[in-house]
Formats: structure tokens, sequence, C-alpha cells
């Protein structure tokens, strides 16, 4: 069985983490830079150059799989894409997306032809290249007033769709097409449908073809009962089912249901969605992955990926990947386990243990698929932490 | 020490845990800001229900936790009016020297005698669960701190009176 | 000249910006139907005589299956007396089996799984000991010698004993409303974990 590898890459807490399609490359925010390291045996070794344009710290840095283009957007406000010349020099060149506070996740669209970015006023602006210009533009969608701070966000596998999480605990999903970007696109009736909702077209404005009306098209929106900001969102590899990870400990999966049906004449669809929660008895997690279609993988502030399993009948708990993994131990630990017991009786319940039983030392922030199998299952997936690690699990 | 002190503290240490379950978050009122939340406050969503664990009347913490600080306020046991004076002595000894203990507030809440101010950037820097530690020391250490102190004033007070009635002779 | 007389320290500049704060100022709780006080009666009169026939666990399932998210405050005051009264007749050596039995208890249609009763229960703890909070530190603030009388007023007659704090007194060691309270927390926690702390923090339907 496979050993995690960990990587202590400096004492700073790394918000995210992203790798080239060949894990040749690994990009690291760290406090207003992005570091950047390649693989040399092992481990990852530190390249001289540093992606240092941001002036406040990066809060989320992504790479597209096939162009090796490089997104970061930061607190500033600022999101910029990065591209190697080639001389193999990073280029910067910001990205107009008129956001009005922090950036807070930026992420390629699956097609690589567009770039998500959340917002903390709300907005999420979707940023496309224009020819015109040669530049990168934003056109803000869902920004509603009363919309809080995007704490998440994440693209549907066809590069259609968004699903946000916010800071107000609601999870939304909605359109990612922008008005005037995306109007040339609707040629056919079907393409409004989606497998989670429908858009909204008119055909008034262009005589006849159909042209989305708003940005603002929200197909469906949930909280939980119990609250909490939603951390996370991710679909799955199908883009059939969607998970979010909220606060109050537990994590959501969402299949959405279509119906279609003959109304006047054109082809009209009902949409259902249904819910599974698991309420865990852990701390909230702070990032998902899809690991395979009927697993996910969950991370956050107990310092140690989980894994969630559809086991037909429902989604549980199934596993952590919290030991160190050191064969053998087990008596000594259980032993240890009963003097601590009576040790602590007598010290008033306070533990004197200096480094925590897991990998990580503190909380994980972002999980990343690192290796994909035969089947496009993540074999072996990173996660990096606030305590500056960068561990590599393998999916037991 | 008495027995309810054990599960008291238990009940503080799981609540701390859970409470300092801390994020970056920038702030959604000013931009390019990035303040603790609780303290502001201007932001509801990012707020928690606070809670309070109490031991007795005059023991309790209060834990008003939000997405990026959490504020935790003690109220020390003051059984009599010299342990109020002292109590009030010490913690505004501690609080004008706050910056000296990093994440203590230079004010505490009201109707609390300190009060401590945790940020991510603290759990960030620190080890969680040692800030949670030392919260847990805080709190034992001040009690015992406290009684010592108030029986040297009270040798002292005796030993005054002594020095001062032998004139009287 | 009027401006000295402006006390810039107290302009908030957060306000004075282009976008207008959100409608949605309060992060409004669902809505629940509001509680009368003659169904928390009711209540309480079925809670006693599962109380007095020896079935706690019924008495504590009943509390925990109706938490009065709609009720006014004086609903839910009442509320946490029954919860009180039914939590203080459990014996501490019954405490472990009655949470093994609510923990693991299925959902039904008329009422939520065990895992949401252990969260309504955690909530009425942390009720439990912040009241004694409320009533003190009102008082407690403007004059410290006055809190005894007003803190032990608004408490029922559970933690009586307080009345007889006084200033110039060693604390009474009748504290035990707080020590049951603890120790019940202590038992949640180690079966529901540090889930069931974070969901009273997050959950904006309180009891």
């Amino acid at each position: 069985m496979p050993t995690p590898e960990a990587q202590l890459l400096f004492h700073q807490p790394i918000p995210d983490h992203a790798f080239s399609q060949d894990r040749q490359l690994l990009a690291v925010a760290r406090g207003s830079k992005v570091l950047l390291y390649s693989r040399a045996g092992n481990e990852y070794a530190k390249q001289d150059q540093e992606l240092d344009i941001n002036k406040q710290t990066i809060t989320s840095v992504d790479i597209a799989p096939n162009s090796g283009r490089i997104v970061t957007c930061s607190q500033d406000r600022n999101p910029y894409v990065w591209e190697q010349q080639p001389t193999g020099e990073w280029k910067a060149s910001l990205v107009l997306a008129g956001l009005k506070r922090a950036g807070t996740q930026i992420r390629w669209s699956p097609d690589e032809t567009r770039i998500a970015v959340g917002c903390g006023s709300g907005a999420i602006a979707i940023c496309y290249f224009d020819e015109g210009n040669n530049t990168w533009l934003g056109k803000h969608v869902l920004t509603k007033q009363t919309y809080s701070t995007v704490l998440s966000l994440a693209w549907h596998p066809n590069s259609k769709i968004l699903a946000s999480g916010y800071a107000d605990s609601k999870t939304r999903v909605h359109s990612a097409l922008a008005r005037g970007f995306d109007k040339a696109r609707v040629k056919k009736l079907e393409e409004i449908i989606t497998e989670w909702g429908n858009y909204e077209v008119s055909t008034k404005e262009s005589g006849g073809s159909p042209v989305y009306t708003k940005n603002n098209t929200v197909f469906a929106e949930f909280t939980n009962p119990s609250g909490g900001w939603v951390h996370a969102v991710s679909f799955s590899p199908s883009g059939e089912a969607l998970a979010y990870a909220a606060h109050d400990s537990s994590i959501t999966v969402v299949y959405a249901h279509k119906s279609l049906r003959e109304e006047a004449g054109q082809t009209v669809a009902d949409f259902s969605y249904s819910r599974f929660t698991v309420s865990t008895t852990l701390l909230p997690f702070t990032s998902l992955l899809w690991s395979r279609e009927d697993q996910i993988i969950a991370a956050g502030h107990d310092c140690y990926p989980v894994i969630f399993q559809n086991s037909g009948e429902g989604w549980a708990l199934t596993s952590k990947l919290n030991a160190l993994q050191l064969a053998g131990t087990g008596g000594e630990e259980a032993e240890e386990s009963a003097f601590n017991k009576f040790r602590q009786m007598d010290s008033m319940g306070t533990t004197s243990k200096d480094v925590l039983g897991t990998i990580h030392q503190n909380t994980i922030c972002s999980l990343r698929p690192y290796e994909m199998g035969p089947h496009g299952d993540v074999v072996r997936f990173s996660s990096s932490g606030r305590d500056g690690r960068l561990v590599i699990f393998p999916v037991a | 020490m008495s027995s309810s002190l054990r599960p008291y503290l238990t009940c503080v240490r799981s609540s701390l845990t859970a409470a300092m379950s801390l994020c970056d978050f920038a702030s959604e009122v000013a931009e390019r800001h990035n303040v603790p939340e609780i303290e502001s406050g201007k932001t509801p969503e990012v707020l928690l229900n606070p809670i309070t664990i109490a031991r007795n009347e005059h023991e309790r913490v209060l834990i008003e936790p939000s997405i990026n600080s959490i504020r935790i306020s003690i109220k020390i046991k003051q059984a009599d009016d010299n342990e109020i004076l002292l109590v009030h002595k010490f913690t505004r000894f501690l609080s004008q020297r706050a910056e000296q203990f990093v994440i203590l507030r230079r004010k505490p809440v009201k109707g609390y005698d300190i009060s401590f101010l945790i940020t991510n950037f603290h759990t960030e820097q620190m080890l969680k669960h040692k800030l949670v530690d030392f919260i847990i020391e805080f709190m034992k250490d001040v009690d015992k701190d406290i009684s010592e102190m108030k029986l040297f004033i009270n040798t002292r007070a005796r030993f005054v009176a002594e020095a001062f009635l032998t004139s009287f002779q | 000249m009027s401006y000295q007389y402006v006390n810039h320290r107290l302009i908030d500049v957060d306000a004075i910006q282009e976008r207008q704060r959100k409608e949605a100022e309060e992060p409004t709780a669902p809505e629940y139907p509001p509680v009368a006080l003659r169904d928390v009666e009711a209540v309480r009169s079925a809670c006693l005589s599962d109380v007095q026939g020896d079935r706690k666990y019924a008495a504590l399932e009943r509390v925990l299956v109706t938490p009065p998210y709609g009720g006014d405050d004086a609903a839910k005051d009442r509320y946490l007396e029954i919860f009180l009264e039914v939590l203080n007749s459990v014996k501490s050596a019954e405490v472990d089996q009655i949470l093994s039995t609510l923990s693991q208890k299925p959902a039904s249609q008329d009422s939520p799984s065990g895992v949401e009763l252990m969260d309504v229960l955690m909530k009425y703890i942390y009720k439990g000991m912040g009241r004694l909070n409320n009533s003190a530190s009102n008082a407690g603030v403007a004059s410290p010698v006055s809190t005894h009388a007003t803190g032990a007023s608004t408490m029922s007659g559970l933690v009586s004993g307080m009345s007889t704090f006084g200033i110039g007194n060693r604390p009474s060691k009748d504290d035990s409303g707080m020590s049951v309270l603890l120790g019940w927390h202590e038992k949640v926690v180690n079966i529901a974990g540090h889930a069931s702390i974070i969901r009273v923090m997050t959950d904006r339907r309180t009891v």
C-alpha cells in the first residue's frame, strides 16, 4: 500500500495550489506571490521565477490543463492570466474583470475558453479573451445586491453551468453564459435546456433566434437547515451530481432530475432536485474532490482527508486518511491512550501533545486531483494546508 | 482544586476547538481590507451565534465566533471585594500590555474581565491546539494567581498591622 | 468653523461609498409557526408524566422533537425549563445509555434522526448555560453588588441555590444546574463530536 508523499514547502499558509497536466509544474500561492516548483526526483524543487504582481494575499490559483496558462486572483481585486513565453519567462496580463471586492476563487472552464472569478461583492465574473482588444474581459453574472461573498465556485464539465457557494449559506447552480459574449451561441432550442435547468431566452430582441435575456439565470438554490457558509462546491465527473461542503460540518450531494414534456408544440423541461446531506461528527470541511462518480474526498479543519462513498443506499463517511500509516503501532497506541486517559483525569483536560497525529499540522485549504487512473478515477490527490505542507495521498 | 473545574475546562476546550475553525476572509464592506469580522460586525451573515459556557454565576466564558476571527471573554471568579479589586488590577495590567500577548484584546467585552481576539492570521502562525491550550492554561493559572495574591495581601496586612500596633504597646 | 466640531473619529467611512449595503441585512432564520403557551404546557405535562413513570428517554425525546423555533422568548424559556427538569431527573449513570439510544435513533416520518436531536440537545445545553449569563450580566455590568438578586429572580426554582450567593460569601457549591449541563456537554461531544458545537453556532434556528 503506497504511503502519502509529504513535503514541507515553507512555513506559511498555502491557500491554493495547482498542477500542470503532466504534473511537472506546481504553482503554489504564498502571500502575495505565486511560487513555481518543478518536479525533481521525489519532490518538488523551487524555481527561481516567481509570479509576483498582485499586491495582496493571493486567494486562488489555477492552471489550464492544455494551454498551461496560470490564472491568479487576490484580495487586491485584480485577477491575472500568466502565459509562458518561448523564453521560459512568465508574462502577466490583467483581466479586466471589474471586481469591486476581493477575488475569492478563480477557475478555468473545462474547455479553457473562459475563467470564472468569485468576488467578495457577491458577483461572479465570467472572463473571456477579447480578440479585438487583445485583452481578457469580464462580464458579471449574478450581480444581485443581496448576494453575499462567493466563497467557492465550480464549473460543470460542459463549461456552461457554474455552481457557487456563498457566505450567506446558499449554494446556487446557475448559468455561466454571459450576455453579449454568448449571444451567438444559442442555435437550437434544445441548447436552452441543460442538465440543471432552463436558460431564460427571448426571441423578441433579435427577431426570431433566441437570445439569453439576462445574466442572472439561477437554476437552483440550496440551503442547509443548520446553515453554515458554503466553503466548497464541486460537480461530479459526469456533471449529474453536485456536492457542497458547508460550515455545519456536513457535505450535501444534490442530484438533478429532468423530465421533458410537450407544451404548445414546444419541449419544456421540469426539474426536481434530490438532496442527501451527511452530517459528520468532525470539524467543517473546506475542500471537496470527486474521485469518481460514487466517491468524494473532503478535507478541512480536521487536518486530514476523509472519504465519502455512495454505497447505493446513500452517502456515508467511510474512511479517514488520518493515520500516519505506521505499521504495527496498534498495540502501542492503545496502551498510550489508556495511559493518557488516567493522566488526563488529573490534568484538567489538557493534552500535552506538541504534534498532531496527522500529516498536516493545520487546516487543509485545497484538494486537487494528482493522478488519474485508467477509467478516469482519481488514484492520487494532493492537499495543501495552512502549515505550508503539500501532501500527495493515494486514494485508499 | 474542585471537581467541577475539569468538566468546565473540558467544555471550554471543545467549544474553542470548534469555534476556532477560521478562514481568510476579506471584507465585504470595505474594498482591499481584511478586518476581524467579529469586531467590525458589519457583515451579519459571517457572524455565528455566540455561546456561553458557565461553571456558575461567577465564572463563565463567552465565545463569539465569526468567519475569520473569534472573541473569547472570560469572567474570572470574584468571591469578595478583595478579589474584585485584584482581578481588576491584574486584568488591567495585562490588557495594557496587550501587544505582547498577541491574542489579547485591549479592552474586555462588557460584563467580562478579560477578552482575547483570535484571528485567522493567529491560527496560521500558531498551532490551533496550542492556542486552545494557552487559553485553558490561562484560565487555570489566573484563579491560582488571584488566590495567591489574596494570601499575600492578607499576610502583608497582618504584618503591617502588627508593626503599626507594636508602637502602642 | 463648524468642521472643528465634527468628531471625525466617529464618521463611519465604510458607510459612505458607491455600493449601498444589501437589503437583506440579517441572516433570517427560516419561518416557523409561533408556539402557543398552551402547547408548551401540554408538552410539559406529558414530559412530567414520562419522568414520573421512569420513562426518561421518552421525556427527553419529547422535548427535543418539538423545538420551539418559532416561539417567542417566553415560550422558549418555558421550554428550557422543561428541558432542565428532564435533564435533572436523569441520574448521571443513566446518561450514557440515554445518549447512545438517542444518537442511534433513525429518522422517521414525524421525527428527525438522532443526529439532529443531538444537535437540538446541544442547543439547549448552551442555552441553559447562557441563560445564567444573560440574567447576570445585565445587572452585573451596572453594579456588581446587585447581581445576585436580579440574577436569581429570573431563574426558575431549578437553580434556586443561586439566590443564596452573596458578595462576601464564597460561591455556593450549589451550582448543580451548571455541573449537570457540563456533564451532559462532555458526553454529547464524546458521541456527536465537535460538529454538534459547530452546528449550535451556525444554526439560525434557535431554541
